[in-house]
């Protein structure tokens, strides 16, 4: 189990991570998600004990990561795939680190076979490809059979190949009763390895609940209607309380805070003529956009749009107006904005 | 590809039996493996180990050649010191690939990103740099008193024609021997001035200019301050354990200038050692 | 549409192109080059460092030897003081190594040399950019050395009596040399970082060259030190930062005709930088 304990790091000005607390519990996948310059990297390298966090503190299985007695034996980690000394081959880079934690040498190689790099395990790593390098961080990463896995945007510069095996692994890995925390800046990749997700925003966090319970929240609950009648249906919507949106259609609105049935029931009640009803399930990709879009570092101009623009674009899923971040925090969190929402922690499944 | 079944390699045995933390000896061998699984180590042993003796031979050579015809006032300088005549430049040249090395050693670390993989494997930096430390001073070291000694018998055999040099007269031992001990601890010095620069051209050209330049002209500074300040740079204390004759300016003798040496380091080292905890990796 | 001119396209609102113009040519690969060196901390950091040591020795130096000198103005005035007044030179020419050999390693270490060529696939191009920027920052830096040396330690001198200044015998070529001097540093080291491609390698050589060849050659006879002297870059470049042409032992070349023998150095290293950087993969 890792826990992260009101964490804050700031580098001179910027605040890389701001009072983020979260538990990763073992025999799941975590997933930790957020855009670039969220502060993922930065959260890894404080648990890890790489970088002193400003204040708060991490713990692996209770203890602070440099108190563990041979720590690749608890915790294996992949960070900048890169940062390896370019001369050296690959098998001596694991082979020093099998070393400091009392590994036998044959497990190097066992590693490097399961990696699949085998054929490249004499060679010097400075001609390695991106993926090839990844694929050395993962084996260093699992090189001492640890029982916790921290994998920073691990798929990067892999092939489709590589990016199925790896998510195997770690399902396979999970199922076995570690601990996973993965992190990536893709919502979709995260929604089909990840049990559980943590979501982080400039630091922040934003969510903390089970995968299942992301999608139902952040994707349900539009619906597109086309009626000769629109006005009127727009009004006994009004009435209901629920909202219109343009649909970016001639002749049709997205209804939202509703489900098609009693969308569909309002309109016989009324007997308003409906041409189209069709539930809009908005993919979990934009319910993430949406969900950082606030707090996005690199905040990007849609394209076509030649002013940045800030109102989500037309005929594209957006939350209610009326309910701002509150939202998205987990049930019986405090609403965002305290600083520190707690998540909704289910304590595994 | 290893297909995915395969996935649950073997358990470690014994794992997670909390072994105590990673002990000393295992931490000597990893750093052993890094030093001897990248290039430049071999580079930079390789220029010690071919240039020092080399120069140990070319330079009494040249002298036997012309011992004849040569001012008394050179001989003179031959004969008072002719350990220091044979390794001195030999010396000069090789302590470059020492001092190299041991920058490398440890900014390399920074600039290619590994120390994360370092500090990951052994969370307790001071181990960490106490490891490496032991290492590296041991190969210098070991490397360094044979190449001393290798270079003696050649400049001692070059000179056999003019004159007869033995080890056992005078201070020759503890200059030869001296040798070695000098390059350890440029080793060990130079090492640590990577741990605190952490980028390896600043770091070389850092020692580059203390062992080149700053040595040197600290004497041109006028009155007692700059006696003391030459007698105590760490190099110039350090070096004079190679020679028997020190400039009027050099206040300490041979043992009580290694001393310095050896108290530099020390202190550097204790420096670097809290700098890598307190910094982030 | 062949071209994308629509300016509903994705990328509107950026700046529009001007009509491509064929190849990338040599203007452009200079402007980048110059933004390159300019925009990454060592080098300006190895710069700043470069004038801060120098001009600082150079000032220590000259109050410490003026302060304490016990030789009359008059024989004062027979050395060779305007050298003297840049003494700085000699730790600036390391820092000046380091710079010329960081303008072209760091694009090694850091993989960026891909992208350069692949911006600029004439590698002639991308090399002689590099060159040109290299030699004038170089010049530019090394002048302000020379200058501010030279302008303080005549401060010194002046209280001692002897009254030096840039109208002084031979001093204004000493001091625009001695900028010169730091610039043909910079371009050894270039050509050797070129040829090398390898940080810490490339300095050693750089240092061996300037500094310790001499250690060498002062163990031999001096018959044959009085033929090889003169020629060591050092002392060969060290001409045309001096007024008087004298050496231990032998002849010194003249001024210029020991920065000729000193820039050879230079240019045959960067022959065989430019062969490298040409031919070997990136
Ligand atoms: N060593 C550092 N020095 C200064 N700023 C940093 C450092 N590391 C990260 N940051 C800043 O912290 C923020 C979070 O970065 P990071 O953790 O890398 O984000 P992510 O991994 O989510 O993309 C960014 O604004 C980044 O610029
Ligand atoms: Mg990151």
């Amino acid at each position: 189990m890792i826990e992260v304990r009101d964490l804050v790091k700031r580098y001179g000005a910027t605040t890389a991570v701001d009072h983020l607390s979260f538990t990763v519990q073992p025999g799941r996948i975590t997933g930790f998600l957020g855009p670039n310059g969220a502060g993922k990297s930065t959260t890894m390298r404080l648990i890890l004990g790489l970088d002193r966090p400003t204040s708060g503190s991490a713990l692996i299985e209770g203890k602070p990561y440099r108190d563990l007695p041979d720590p690749l034996r608890h915790v294996g980690a992949l960070l900048e795939a890169r940062a390896v000394h370019g001369g050296r081959t690959a098998f001596n880079h694991l082979l020093y680190l099998a070393q400091t934690q009392g590994v036998p040498k044959r497990r190097v190689q066992q590693v490097l076979e399961l990696v699949g790099l085998q054929p490249v395990a004499n060679k010097r790593t400075k001609g390695f490809s991106l993926g090839m390098s990844q694929r050395l961080g993962i084996a260093a990463a699992l090189l001492a059979d640890p029982r916790i896995l921290i994998l920073d945007e691990p798929v990067n510069g892999l092939d489709p190949e590589g990016i199925v095996w790896i998510r195997d692994l770690m399902k396979a890995l999970a199922a076995e009763g570690r601990t996973i925390l993965v992190s990536s800046h893709l919502m979709n990749e995260m929604a089909v390895t990840a049990d559980h997700l943590v979501v982080v925003g400039r630091g922040r966090l934003q969510a903390d609940m089970p995968v299942a319970q992301f999608i139902a929240q952040f994707s349900g609950s539009a619906v597109l209607v086309r009626s000769p009648q629109l006005e009127t249906l727009r009004a006994a919507v009004a009435e209901k309380g629920w909202q219109c949106t343009p649909s970016g259609q001639e002749g049709a609105v997205v209804v939202t805070g509703t489900t098609a049935p009693e969308l569909g029931e309002l309109a016989a009640a009324r007997g308003l003529v409906l041409h189209e009803l069709t539930p809009q399930r908005a993919s979990l990709e934009e319910a993430f956009m949406e969900l950082t879009r606030e707090v996005g570092q690199f905040a990007h101009r849609a394209p076509g749009q030649p002013e940045p623009a800030d109102a989500p674009v037309p005929g594209q899923y957006a939350p209610p107006s009326g309910q701002p971040d509150a939202g998205f925090t987990a049930p019986g969190a405090p609403g965002a904005g305290a600083g520190q929402p707690r998540g909704g922690n289910d304590g595994g499944h | 590809m290893a297909a995915t079944e395969s996935v649950t390699i073997n358990t470690l045995p014994g794992n997670g039996a909390g072994s105590g933390h990673a002990h000393f000896g295992r931490l000597l061998v990893a750093e052993w493996t890094k030093l001897r699984s990248v290039r430049s180590t071999y580079w930079s042993l390789i220029t010690v180990v071919l240039a020092f003796p080399f120069f140990s031979w070319l330079i009494p050579f040249l002298i036997a050649h012309n011992w004849n015809q040569a001012d008394p006032g050179s001989r003179a300088q031959v004969l008072q010191d002719p350990v220091s005549t044979i390794i001195g430049v030999g010396i000069d040249l090789g302590q470059f690939g020492i001092a190299v090395l041991g920058v490398l050693v440890m900014a390399s670390e920074y600039s290619t990103g590994m120390i994360r993989s370092t500090v990951l494997a052994s969370p307790r930096r001071v181990r960490m740099l106490a490891a490496k430390s032991v290492v590296f001073t041991l190969l210098a070291l070991v490397i360094g008193e044979i190449v001393s000694f290798v270079a003696f018998f050649i400049g001692q055999l070059t000179f056999k024609s003019v004159l007869t040099v033995n080890l056992g007269a005078g201070t020759n031992l503890r200059e030869v021997v001296g040798a070695g001990l000098y390059l350890g601890m440029l080793a060990l010095f130079s090492m640590v001035i990577g741990a605190l620069i952490r980028h390896p051209a600043g770091a070389i050209t850092g020692v580059v200019l203390l062992l080149l330049v700053i040595s040197n002209i600290i004497q041109l500074i006028p009155g007692a301050a700059g006696k003391y300040l030459y007698s105590y740079e760490p190099t110039n204390a350090g070096a004079a354990i190679l020679t028997n004759h020190t400039s009027d300016k050099f206040l300490l003798t041979a043992w009580e200038g290694y001393a310095v040496f050896a108290g530099w380091t020390a202190l550097l080292w204790v420096l670097a050692a809290w700098l890598l905890v307190r910094r982030d990796a | 549409m062949s071209t994308i001119t629509d300016t509903r396209s994705t990328l509107t609102g950026l700046t529009p192109l001007p009509p491509a113009s064929g190849r990338a040519g040599f203007g452009g690969a200079l402007r980048s080059e110059w933004t390159k060196i300019r925009s990454v901390k060592s080098t300006v950091w190895t710069l700043a460092a470069a004038i801060i040591i120098s001009v600082g020795i150079s000032t220590l130096g000259n109050w410490g030897q003026a302060s304490h000198t016990s030789l009359s103005a008059a024989d004062l005035a027979r050395r060779d003081l305007v050298q003297r007044s840049m003494f700085g030179i000699m730790l600036g020419q390391l820092v000046m190594v380091v710079f010329g050999a960081l303008a072209i390693t760091s694009e090694y270490a850091t993989g960026m040399v891909r992208t350069s060529l692949t911006a600029q696939p004439r590698r002639l191009h991308v090399y002689f950019a590099k060159l040109v920027i290299v030699t004038v920052i170089a010049f530019v830096v090394g002048e302000i050395i020379s200058f501010a040396s030279f302008l303080i330690g005549t401060h010194f001198w002046a209280t001692k009596g002897v009254d030096l200044s840039l109208s002084s015998h031979g001093a204004l070529q000493a001091v625009i040399g001695g900028g010169l001097y730091l610039d043909g540093a910079a371009l050894l080291a270039f050509g050797v970082g070129a040829a090398l491609r390898h940080t810490a390698g490339t300095i050693t050589v750089g240092v061996f060259l300037l500094f310790v060849v001499s250690i060498i050659v002062n163990f031999m006879p001096d018959s044959w030190q009085a033929d090889i002297d003169k020629y060591l870059p050092a002392n060969a470049g060290g001409q045309v930062w001096a007024t008087q042409h004298t050496a231990d032992v032998g002849t010194a070349f003249g001024a210029w005709a020991g920065f000729a023998v000193y820039i050879c150095y230079a240019v045959i290293a960067l022959l065989a930088g430019l062969l490298v950087f040409k031919r070997k993969d990136a």
